[in-house]
């Protein structure tokens, strides 16, 4: 191969950037001449080459502002800020309608949602709610030990006698509502402490005994105030609910049982005082015609008597199984 | 992260390229550092000395470069790709900038002919000034890849990669350019502007 054949016409700028055109070769004379018009093309071309690249050297390099740099680096921070913030708001734009009257029926209908969420959200946090967290509630309670029914009461009477007065006013609360957590917790601790008395105990074992047997007419006024008598001899008083709920405003399932216990004696009073009533009816028909005979007065008088006496055992042992 | 600190300093293009895909902003930092002179300079060489233009050029690039990262090809040399992009920039700005002559013919007075003074001396500074004006009228390629060779000292085989072009399209280009500028700046006999400078050596 020769020598000439290894240079190209771009390789010219070997040539000039290295030697001028005297110190080039024969070969390499030949081969610049073939593309240049002589040695002042030559030369002039290897003048402008290096004059070109003197004045860069000479030429002071222009440097960018720093603020340029501020860009740039704040650019990239803004660029590595998380992406799925932007995504999510791209998504929540897709949503939001374009026009005035879907967009308010849209909201219209994220406010309804809304609110029906937050029923729901109340409805549920209400039911998971800690009892002592509630100001009221609705307590179901069990049924108490069924006091004989009415019928059954005016069966073994023959003649009725009237029940006491103490129970007339028993007309207790069946749903009461309770005050402040603290009261119902203070008021339990403290009527525990009264039941456990040993007082408590024998009020409570004296009410439920058998009330004396009444000498006397044996009518509805004696037996009340056989009643009222025993409980003037004990200390403890008969629980009325009602008075109880006025005076602090707590009524315990104990004596829900009770108001249940004694409204059950109440039904059971109403029929004994008709059934009074149509007693009384009757002796003062009898005492106008003032035809009975002393015998049979006095077997009246016993038999009211006996009746008298297993009515109020039996509202005696209501009035425990309600206690 | 490692215990020890980066020296970002002697990382690779392509290794501060891969940290700053991962979000590394002080890997973004150093490449800034280690490019923009250069690039300031290529832009102020390319858009007719204009340097606050030049600035927005190297701001926007390097904003491109911020935002999408990925788009560099790991496979590819990072000084060709990001002189690939700065190219780009400045192709489309020729072309803004003939609409806008287009527009305005006025401005085509800008770039006056600077005329060569009689006399023994000659200008250096009005040679400088003509030898800009020589450089503008030519061809934007042609410009660009005279100004990577010469003045940014890039290799052949790199301006190639750059205009994904043969090296020997770049040999030509190059010798074509500059035979054209030695011809129209005759006039400033340019041998005396170097005969007292030594010729730098050029990488091939």
């Amino acid at each position: 191969m020769e020598r000439r054949e290894q240079y190209d016409p771009e390789d010219i700028e070997a040539l000039l950037m290295e030697r001028p055109f005297h110190d080039l070769l024969p070969e390499e004379r030949a081969f610049v001449l073939r593309h240049l018009s002589g040695q002042d093309e030559y030369e002039s071309m290897r003048a402008t080459l290096n004059a070109m690249r003197n004045l860069d050297d000479q030429r002071a390099p222009i440097t960018a502002d720093p603020a340029v740099r501020d860009n740039v680096m704040a650019a990239f921070r803004t660029q590595q800020q998380p992406q799925w913030r932007i995504w999510l708001n791209s998504v929540g734009a897709l949503f939001v309608p374009k026009d005035g009257f879907t967009m308010w029926a849209s909201l219209r209908i994220a406010g309804a949602a809304a609110i029906f969420g937050l029923g729901i959200w109340s409805v549920v946090r209400f039911n998971t709610m800690a009892p002592s967290e509630l100001v009221a509630e609705v307590q179901h309670l069990e049924e108490p030990g069924k006091p004989p029914t009415v019928n059954e009461a005016v069966a073994t009477e023959t003649e009725a006698t009237p029940a006491t007065d103490a129970l007339e006013d028993a007309n207790g609360p069946q749903v009461v509502t309770n005050g402040l957590a603290a009261t119902d917790k203070a008021v339990r601790a403290e009527d525990q402490q009264f039941r456990s008395s040993e007082k408590f105990r024998d009020a409570a074992f004296a009410d439920a005994q058998p009330a004396p047997a009444v000498s006397g007419s044996g009518s509805l006024s004696n037996a009340s105030e056989d009643v009222a008598a025993a409980e003037e001899e004990s200390d403890f008083v008969v629980f009325d609910p009602r008075t109880a709920a006025d005076s602090i405003g707590v009524v315990f399932k104990q004596d829900v049982e009770q108001a249940e216990g004694v409204q059950a004696a109440s039904r059971q009073e109403t029929v004994v005082r008709e059934i009074a009533a149509t007693r009384t009816k009757e002796n003062k028909r009898k005492a106008t015609t003032k035809t009975d005979d002393a015998a049979g007065a006095a077997k009246d008088n016993t038999s009211a008597m006996a009746n008298s006496q297993a009515l109020d055992q039996r509202l005696l042992s209501l009035q425990n199984a309600a206690w | 992260m490692g215990l020890f600190r980066t020296e970002y300093a002697a990382l690779s293009d392509e290794r501060l390229m891969e940290l700053i895909v991962r979000g590394d902003e002080r890997a973004f930092g150093a490449l800034y550092d280690r490019y923009h002179h250069r690039l300031l300079n290529y832009f102020h060489r390319m858009l007719w000395h204009d340097r606050e233009r030049a600035q927005d050029f190297l701001q926007e690039l390097f904003t491109k470069v911020a935002r999408n990262p990925a788009s560099y090809d790991p496979a590819r040399p990072f000084t060709t790709w990001l002189f690939s992009v700065a190219n780009n920039m400045c192709k489309n700005e020729y072309r803004k900038e003939e609409v806008r002559r287009a527009a305005v013919p006025h401005l085509k007075a800008e770039n006056g002919i600077v005329e060569a003074r009689g006399g023994d001396g000659v200008d250096k500074d009005r040679f400088n000034v003509r030898l800009n004006a020589e450089l503008d009228k030519l061809d934007p390629d042609h410009k660009a890849t005279f100004t990577m060779r010469y003045h940014e000292d890039m290799a052949i085989k790199e301006i190639a990669v750059v205009f994904g072009i043969s090296e020997g399209t770049v040999k030509s280009r190059l010798f074509y350019t500059l035979k054209k500028l030695a011809e129209r700046l005759k006039e400033f006999d340019p041998r005396s502007l170097h005969e007292h400078g030594t010729p730098r050596t050029v990488r091939s």
